[in-house]
């Protein structure tokens, strides 16, 4: 028991590194998910057709088990970080791209009817009608998408791609609890924090969008 | 890491898993039983549970809480968790698995109940129906689509875990993955990989058809 | 040339994948000022006629001049910006106060804060909705009366030269929905606007327009007065449509002010006096109530602006509607 509270107080540095390679993942790999994911989410709510395929096409990815997504990928792209964030953006993708065309479908066709009868141009729309109304409904989307990346960056560190996961694989490749343990609890720690900070920006954007 | 060619790499492949075959095969076996027993268990526990939690709505709120937060527990971390006391092996998978699991199809099918429409319920009960027969005859298909939803979403999850479950000794083909990324062998990588992929395409693909039909089903 | 604001020449609109015209070589002029009401079933086309003018529905075949421009040569969106345009489900922004909602368009054209307050507050005001209580209302807490008359406002807001409006009391309790019609009736009266009002109630059609198309399968089949379109049907349609009304339906709909003679008079205490738009079934009840030979009609601010003898009266109500030959 006290060997738990020592190993924190002796490799505390390291646990914070490996936290920090952890959050660097999951934000790069949402970065760039969320860049990709509004925009091309906003062209599919133009067509049924390309919707249902690219969603479709991504769905068929978000099925591959994600430790053989990262073996297949490290053919092209190598061991590290890199390969992880293109792995973890696959799933992310997916998430995202569903999240995106349900929040733009979920604004009321009427407001959209008396916005374009009103004479406002498409980026006006876009920004001041839809963006607010649709938010709640992306922040959703990008809580869940944040938490899966946290678990799956958790796997990829056996490409050795850094963070958290590397406390809980020499944890129990050195027959060492301890590091299991804090393996855990910073992995489901962060997951928790970060739920819990995107869940209050989601409770605060519905408010603004129904008051 | 030697770069050959993609096709002499695919043949490569297809030549280790013929030379193979038991290990391949026993791979296959171990990791499709794990994924049926932590399937059924969760679904066991799980739809009987989500369908009180609907009906009981004191009993909902700290279940959905407790579940909701062990949802959101990376999976490699409860893989682990239970190693200093179950140790490595076959049943710590299991039971990891099935936690893992559990909370999605009990959120679906709690989900699935509650978000019946009222009046459908008050419909039915106007009728004259028993509680017995509203449950089976109105309430459960009315809730299939999303529990349905919640099971096939779950599947493609446990098998995708399995493969990682490989890490602490539960076997399947994850250990073949990982054999070929510790010895830097692509062959062997691809081996474990395309094929753990190929299941869960096929087993997520079935799951579409039978929604579909059920879908059908329902609107009929 | 003048006076018309609106000119639809040969409109036609064809949907993709569709035998049938949605609009079938329509060709109609609005003047300035006038409230036209559009009337028809569901399927006649009038809903697609109204949104063919803001460009909703691009035109298929034929032209449509706005103050004397082909609309296909405007730039669409500040085409759009002078017309105001009211729908059935409102569509009012969920996340934006009432008063936020009535500035979209002012803002979108660079008015001032202050002149954007101000405008708002007036047309609270004209709308009967008190401007301090409910500019910072969300929808949400309005009833949908309420809501349709932030609507209405929110359409004004930019004044624009002519208002389109698509069933826009579809949605609303038939008590609200007379209340409603009473003050578009007295807002088109103070601002002089012209209104295009698409409905499929023949009785609000007849209450509200100065003069109604009536269309069926993407043709109009009458564009008259209500007095003509019921007394001289143009054909065995339109005589089909009125011909359900019997004499004191048809005096229902018809206004005092269509029948009325101008007159220039100073109150006189004896005469009964109705208003305006006070529709002839209450004039005749007045004739009835009062027996007097004659009855004057007054405007809202209670200037005498006509005069209804009995006689009239009694020669219109006898009138054998034409084209009673066409059914049996």
């Amino acid at each position: 028991m006290t060997g738990f509270f020592t190993y924190a107080t002796k490799h505390w540095g390291r646990m914070l590194e490996l936290l920090l390679q952890h959050l660097e993942i999951v934000g790069i790999v949402l970065g760039i998910s969320i860049c990709f994911a509004i925009p091309i989410g906003y062209l599919l709510t133009h067509s049924k057709i390309a919707s249902a395929f690219v969603i479709g096409l991504f769905s068929v990815l978000y099925a591959v088990p994600s430790l053989a997504m990262f073996a297949i990928l490290l053919r092209f792209t190598g061991l590290g970080m890199k390969t992880a964030v293109i792995a973890i953006s696959i799933y992310a993708q997916y998430i995202l791209l569903r999240s995106v065309t349900a929040g733009f479908s979920s604004v009321e066709s009427s407001v959209l009817e008396a916005s374009r009868g009103m004479g406002l141009g498409k980026a006006e729309i876009l920004f001041r009608i839809q963006f607010p109304l649709a938010a709640p409904v992306f922040l959703s989307g990008i809580r869940i998408a944040t938490i899966a990346s946290v678990g799956l960056a958790a796997i990829a560190s056996t490409i050795h791609s850094g963070g958290i996961g590397d406390l809980l694989f020499e944890g129990i490749n050195n027959l060492y609890p301890v590091k299991i343990v804090w393996g855990v609890i910073l992995s489901s720690g962060l997951a928790f924090a970060l739920n819990f900070g995107l869940g209050k920006a989601e409770r605060y954007l519905t408010k603004r969008a129904h008051p | 890491m030697s770069k050959p060619g993609l096709d002499t790499l695919l043949l490569g492949t297809l030549e280790y898993i013929d030379t193979h075959q038991a290990a391949f095969l026993a791979a296959i076996q171990r990791h499709l039983l794990l994924f049926v027993i932590v399937l059924l268990i969760s679904v066991a526990i799980g739809v009987p549970l989500g369908m009180a939690s609907a009906k009981r709505p004191i009993f909902s709120a700290w279940a959905l809480n407790i579940f909701s937060a062990l949802k959101m527990i990376p999976s490699l971390a409860l893989l682990m968790v239970f190693i200093p006391i179950l140790g490595v092996g076959f049943l710590p998978a299991m039971i990891a698995l099935i936690v893992h699991a559990l909370p999605t199809i009990l959120i679906n099918t709690y989900t699935g109940y509650s978000q019946i429409d009222e009046a459908i319920l008050e419909n039915a009960t106007a009728m004259g129906l028993t509680e017995r027969e509203i449950l089976w005859r109105v309430e459960t298909p009315l809730a299939l689509p999303l529990i349905f939803s919640g099971l096939r979403t779950s599947s493609v999850d446990i098998i995708a875990t399995t493969t990682v479950a490989a890490y602490i000794g539960a076997g399947g083909l994850g250990e073949f993955v990982i054999v070929g990324i510790t010895n830097m062998n692509s062959v062997i990588m691809l081996a474990g990989s395309l094929t753990v992929a190929a299941i869960a395409l096929i087993v997520d693909f079935i799951f579409s058809l039978l929604q579909r039909r059920l879908i059908r089903y329902q609107i009929a | 040339m003048a006076g018309k604001i609106i000119e639809i020449r040969g409109v036609s609109k064809q949907f993709k994948n569709a035998q049938a015209y949605a609009v079938d070589h329509v060709s109609i002029d609005v003047s300035r000022g006038d409230f036209i009401t559009i009337m028809g079933t569901s399927g006649s086309g009038k809903t697609t006629l109204l949104k063919m003018i803001n460009r909703i529905h691009e035109l298929t075949d034929g032209n449509i001049f706005f103050e004397g421009q082909n609309i296909h040569d405007l730039k669409v969106e500040a085409y759009r910006k002078k017309i105001g345009y009211v729908i059935q489900q409102i569509g009012l922004f969920p996340h934006m106060t009432v008063a936020e909602n009535i500035a979209v368009v002012p803002k979108s054209l660079h008015w001032g804060k202050d002149r954007i307050a101000a405008r708002a507050s007036e047309l609270l005001s004209l709308v009967h909705l008190e401007p301090a209580i409910y500019k910072d209302r969300y929808p949400s807490q309005l009833s949908g009366g309420q809501q349709q008359r932030v609507g209405l406002a929110r359409a004004l807001a930019a004044d624009p030269e002519i208002m389109l409006m698509d069933e826009p009391f579809g949605a609303i309790d038939a008590i609200t929905r007379q209340v409603l019609q009473d003050e578009l009736l007295a807002i088109h009266r103070k601002t002089g606007k012209t209104v295009l009002f698409v409905t499929h109630d023949l009785h609000e059609a007849f209450r509200l327009g100065d003069k109604v198309i009536i269309m069926n399968e993407g043709r109009v089949q009458q564009y008259d007065t209500p007095y003509n379109i019921l007394f001289h049907p143009a054909n065995g349609y339109v005589a089909k449509l009125v011909a359900s009304e019997d004499i004191i339906e048809k005096l229902k709909v018809l206004r005092a002010d269509s029948i009325s003679t101008p007159v220039q008079v100073t109150p006189d205490g004896r005469v009964p006096r109705v208003l305006a738009n006070a529709p002839l079934s209450a004039v005749l009840g007045k004739f009835m109530e009062t027996g007097a030979p004659q009855i004057y009609v007054e405007d809202a601010q209670g200037r005498i602006e006509g005069s209804i003898l009995w006689n009239s009266l009694q020669s219109i109500a006898s009138l054998r509607t034409e084209g009673a030959e066409y059914f049996v």
